[in-house]
């Protein structure tokens, strides 16, 4: 009888506490990839990782970790997205269209991220491995983030045109025109 | 007796209820929470470009791989003086082992680097054109701190002695990826590129030689 009666409330209680897990996905990579991209440009950047742990309210004493890390950004461009119809060939002369300039890689090495300052109070334990890692993946996130802003894409561009250029001329082209494809947006 | 106590065992359950359904919808903080640590986050800091280098290099391979380090450090004497435990006739007492197990994936590019491509490689003679490419060669080795999975940590591993386990992931990650003709492949796939940017660029008869690896 008082079952029945409060039935919705334990239904509900049921509800608030049923779980919500969600499965993730399965990555999935071929363990080896055919590419034709032609690198034109590297840019070294340094940052600064400055972390303080000192925000969880049960944990007395501070805690904060000063480290140094280099990244080097490649870019250039995609050499299967250049089309027969792109190159035009008229004698000693050569008009060619070229894609828009992608990010190629985004490289972090070990040895470029180094532990500057480390300052941790008698009642806290020092950051462990795995922690100044975590760390380095907020940096590694937020240099990824400010990639736009570094002007890379389109110093990329320039170094391809360049290279392209003395490349053709080395082949014997006279008059040398480069373009670049209009219609595709440069992707990051 | 039984009606009264019925009473507040619906009231404790609708109070509980309605905490559960503020929890769920994060009006207040789950009970987990109160207790959870609070994530370490790193202040903006800025991105600083020091250099700027123009490359020319063919990427036409990548491989990508998962390994996986096991490191072990054994700990030391807690005496400086290996003499000392036997002069106090106490057992030479040690630090425990730390132990270090990193899971890495990474990716390795492999190719050509055009920039060292001399004029004496390249030979134009009206319609043909024959050219010696340098070796292929692994370009660049990624393992970014995202792509690191730590399976294991006991001990406390200072920056130097963790980075100098990275460096070993990362020499197995290469050594893993050569075994699958990384630069065979890279070298095949360079030739099949630049001979049909060559044919493109308006050449009849094209001639790629790729110097060989050594085995």
């Amino acid at each position: 009888m008082y079952f029945k009666k409060y039935s919705p409330v334990l239904l509900l209680c049921m509800l608030c506490m049923g779980c919500n897990k969600k499965e993730k996905q399965l990555q999935q990579v071929m363990a080896l990839q055919q590419m034709n991209d032609l690198a034109t440009v590297e840019y070294v950047v340094t940052k600064i990782i400055k972390a303080n742990d000192n925000k969880t309210w049960y944990k007395i004493g501070d805690r904060k970790i000063l480290m140094s890390c280099k990244a080097t950004l490649t870019a250039g461009i995609d050499l299967s997205a250049i089309k027969p119809e792109q190159v035009n060939i008229d004698g000693r002369h050569i008009t060619l269209t070229l894609p828009h300039s992608k990010m190629i890689s985004v490289n972090i090495k070990p040895e470029d991220i180094t532990e500057a300052y480390e300052a941790v109070d008698v009642l806290r334990q020092s950051f462990t491995s795995e922690e100044r890692n975590g760390l380095a993946i907020q940096a590694e996130q937020q240099i990824n983030a400010s990639i736009g802003e570094l002007g890379i894409l389109q110093t990329a561009e320039t170094n391809a045109a360049l290279f392209v250029n003395n490349f053709l001329h080395r082949l014997g082209y006279e008059t040398i025109k480069i373009n670049f494809d209009n219609l595709a947006t440069p992707k990051n | 007796m039984r009606k009264t106590l019925t009473k507040y065992l619906v009231l404790v359950l609708l109070l509980l209820a309605v905490i559960l359904l503020f929890q769920r919808i994060q009006w207040i903080p789950s009970f987990g929470d109160w207790f959870k640590s609070k994530p370490v986050e790193i202040e903006n800091t800025a991105i600083v470009i020091k250099e700027i280098n123009a490359l020319a290099q063919l990427i036409t391979v990548t491989a990508y791989n998962e390994v996986v380090i096991e490191e072990v450090i054994k700990g030391g004497s807690l005496f400086n003086n290996p003499i000392v435990p036997t002069l106090l006739n106490v057992p030479d007492l040690k630090y425990a082992n730390k132990k270090l197990v990193l899971v890495g994936k990474g990716k390795v590019l492999a190719g050509i680097d055009l920039a060292k491509l001399t004029d004496k490689d390249i030979f134009v003679n009206r319609d043909s054109v024959s050219m010696k490419l340098p070796k292929a060669t692994i370009l660049q080795v990624i393992i970014n701190p995202s792509d690191y999975d730590t399976f294991e940590e006991t001990g406390s591993w200072t920056d130097a002695e963790a980075r100098v386990v990275k460096l070993k992931l990362r020499d197995k990650l290469i050594i893993t990826v050569l075994r699958q003709n990384i630069l065979q492949k890279a070298a095949a796939k360079a030739k099949l590129l630049m001979e049909n940017f060559l044919t493109a660029s308006g050449f009849k008869k094209v001639t790629v030689i790729i110097t060989p690896n050594e085995l």
